[in-house]
């Protein structure tokens, strides 16, 4: 589903004296498909964008056009059922919202929400623990008996079971050790592929956005400061420094070797590998 | 988020910088008197004096008054009930079966008056006075029972950690009203049976963080250090001016006239 932004406003708590505006004039278009990093301070408005994209909050002014799904200040929250159950979205430390005895029940849960009868949930529960790489047995014990790795799992797979088109990501990976980050992050990468998700993460880890993300989308101030692909907007380190945010570390060391040898590296360096790959290519292209 | 009923509102005024035991204090004779008030005389006085009272804060009057707006309904119901049910004195206004008396139209004014005066002080209170400065007033005025073995400490430490909880809870049941709806339910309408099972989804999420945060917090504390009152010196000490005797003087000068001109 194609999403497009069109000058959207967002005020909380509008008409009253504790309004605060925390988006102005978004706009913004995320094709279907592509995989999209939103990265940004803290404030500088990522949660409330993010959570435009279910109807969670409709904008004050200007319209979000989800698929054939069109938001605006007019909207009524009981529409926004069929659109909730193709957008799913994964808060921050989803573990929080388990509530059920069961691992299974919890899963089950927002497919029973959007109609599905009970055996296909209950299929489609297995289906979604085996993708986040839980085995089976745990269907039937308690959530709160997990390890907390194991919760943020099954609260994932609780959203996945719901086979959204659309997969909103707030930070999943915080307070994980960073193989449980690099784990939950090629799951969602295989899942984007594989499924033909769009998928819209929000991170504070360039790294990640620089290494999954087909396009990012940097705010700053409650507007979208600057779209592009990782390769071009993590070009410009300074400018990047100046609105307090960092660039992946391969990209600092790559600028740091420049210096010292004196010569441009062929390649982003984006990631480890492409780290390696521009050191290989000075070394073997008889350049050195 | 209009009422302002409990809310602190900050300012630099006279009441704002009295310690907070003489409000308290005040705020409990006050309180106690306007029960004893029977007549307009009396009546007259309490109101002026809690005019007095409310003028000192320096908060914009429309904005005190914007805020109980809310609980006008209660004391209009209040004054309704009143006038059409008490049936003394003579009759002022007839419509087929319904009446309304000179005694209950007194009664009515009266008592919602009553109840406006009680509301309007202890909004005086919270207004000027901070829920610590409250807390910690409430253990300094019944430190005394100490000697008789009322934790009282341990209750004035309760009462300010649910008070500070108090916007965190909010904060959080918000998060997970909409980590739920996202998850596809809907809060806003449904069978009742649905709406029982959205609230479950809500509530033990709630629950079982507040009973984790709990555990954490007595762990901090106690990795802190914290052994209860025995020994513990206060970080803001209350000090008690001519201006806390004054407040408090005026207050028992307030009731004692009031005892004298009731009928």
């Amino acid at each position: 589903m194609d999403i497009v932004f069109e000058q959207v406003d967002y005020i909380y708590h509008a008409n009253s004296p504790f309004a605060q505006r925390a988006l102005y004039e978004v706009d913004l278009a995320i094709e279907h498909g592509t995989f999209v990093a939103i990265v940004g301070h803290t404030g500088s408005g990522k949660s409330t964008l993010l959570q435009h994209l279910n109807g969670l909050l409709v904008p004050t002014n200007g319209k979000v056009r989800i698929g054939e799904y069109t938001l605006t200040n007019r909207q009524k929250q009981k529409q926004l059922k069929p659109l909730r159950r193709k957008v799913g979205v994964v808060f921050q430390f989803p573990e929080h919202q388990l509530f059920e005895e069961t691992v299974e029940k919890d899963i089950c849960f927002g497919p029973l929400n959007f109609g599905v009868s009970e055996d296909v949930a209950k299929q489609k529960a297995k289906e979604a623990l085996a993708l986040v790489g839980l085995p089976e047995q745990l269907l039937s014990r308690s959530p709160f008996d997990l390890s907390g790795g194991q919760m943020r799992r099954v609260a994932i797979a609780g959203i996945l079971a719901m086979e959204p088109d659309v997969l909103v990501l707030d930070e999943p990976t915080a307070g994980l050790d960073p193989y449980g980050r690099k784990e939950i992050m090629e799951l969602f990468a295989r899942l984007h592929r594989e499924r033909q998700l769009t998928t819209v993460l929000v991170t504070h880890h360039m790294e990640d956005a620089a290494k999954y993300a087909d396009y990012v989308v940097v705010m700053q101030k409650g507007t979208v400061w600057k779209t592009g692909t990782p390769e071009a907007i993590f070009h410009d380190i300074d400018e990047l420094q100046q609105i307090g945010l960092n660039v992946p570390e391969t990209v600092l060391l790559k600028r740091k070797l420049e210096e010292k040898i004196g010569r441009e590296i062929p390649s982003p360096c984006l990631t480890n590998e492409q780290l390696i790959d521009g050191i290989k290519a000075l070394f073997f292209g008889g350049r050195l | 988020m209009n009422v302002i009923i409990g809310r602190y509102v900050p300012s630099n005024s006279v009441i704002h910088r009295m310690d907070p035991r003489a409000k308290l204090l005040a705020m409990f004779i006050y309180a106690a008197s306007v029960f004893f008030a029977n007549n307009g005389v009396t009546y007259a006085m309490l109101t002026a004096f809690l005019f007095i009272l409310l003028l000192l804060l320096r908060v914009p009057f429309s904005f005190i008054l914007k805020g109980l707006r809310p609980v006008l309904w209660i004391v209009l119901f209040t004054f309704l009930l009143h006038a059409f049910l008490t049936k003394e004195g003579a009759t002022l206004y007839q419509i087929g079966e319904l009446a309304i008396y000179e005694g209950g139209l007194q009664k009515g004014v009266f008592i919602s008056l009553r109840f406006l005066l009680l509301i309007a002080m202890t909004t005086w209170l919270t207004i000027s006075t901070t829920p610590v400065e409250v807390t910690d007033a409430v253990e300094s005025i019944f430190g005394p029972l100490k000697r008789f073995r009322v934790p009282v400490h341990e209750l004035a430490l309760m009462m300010s950690i649910s008070l500070r909880f108090i916007p965190t809870l909010m904060e959080e049941t918000e998060k997970m009203i909409k980590a739920q709806a996202a998850r596809g339910v809907d809060f806003y309408g449904g069978p009742f049976g649905e709406r029982i099972k959205a609230m479950t989804a809500l509530l033990i999420p709630l629950f079982i963080h507040a009973f984790k945060r709990a555990e954490e917090l007595a762990i901090a504390m106690e990795a802190r250090g914290y052994r209860g009152g025995e020994g513990r010196t206060k970080y803001r000490l209350l000090t008690w001016g001519s201006i806390d005797t004054w407040l408090l003087a005026s207050t028992v000068g307030v009731t004692i006239l009031l005892l004298l001109f009731r009928a």
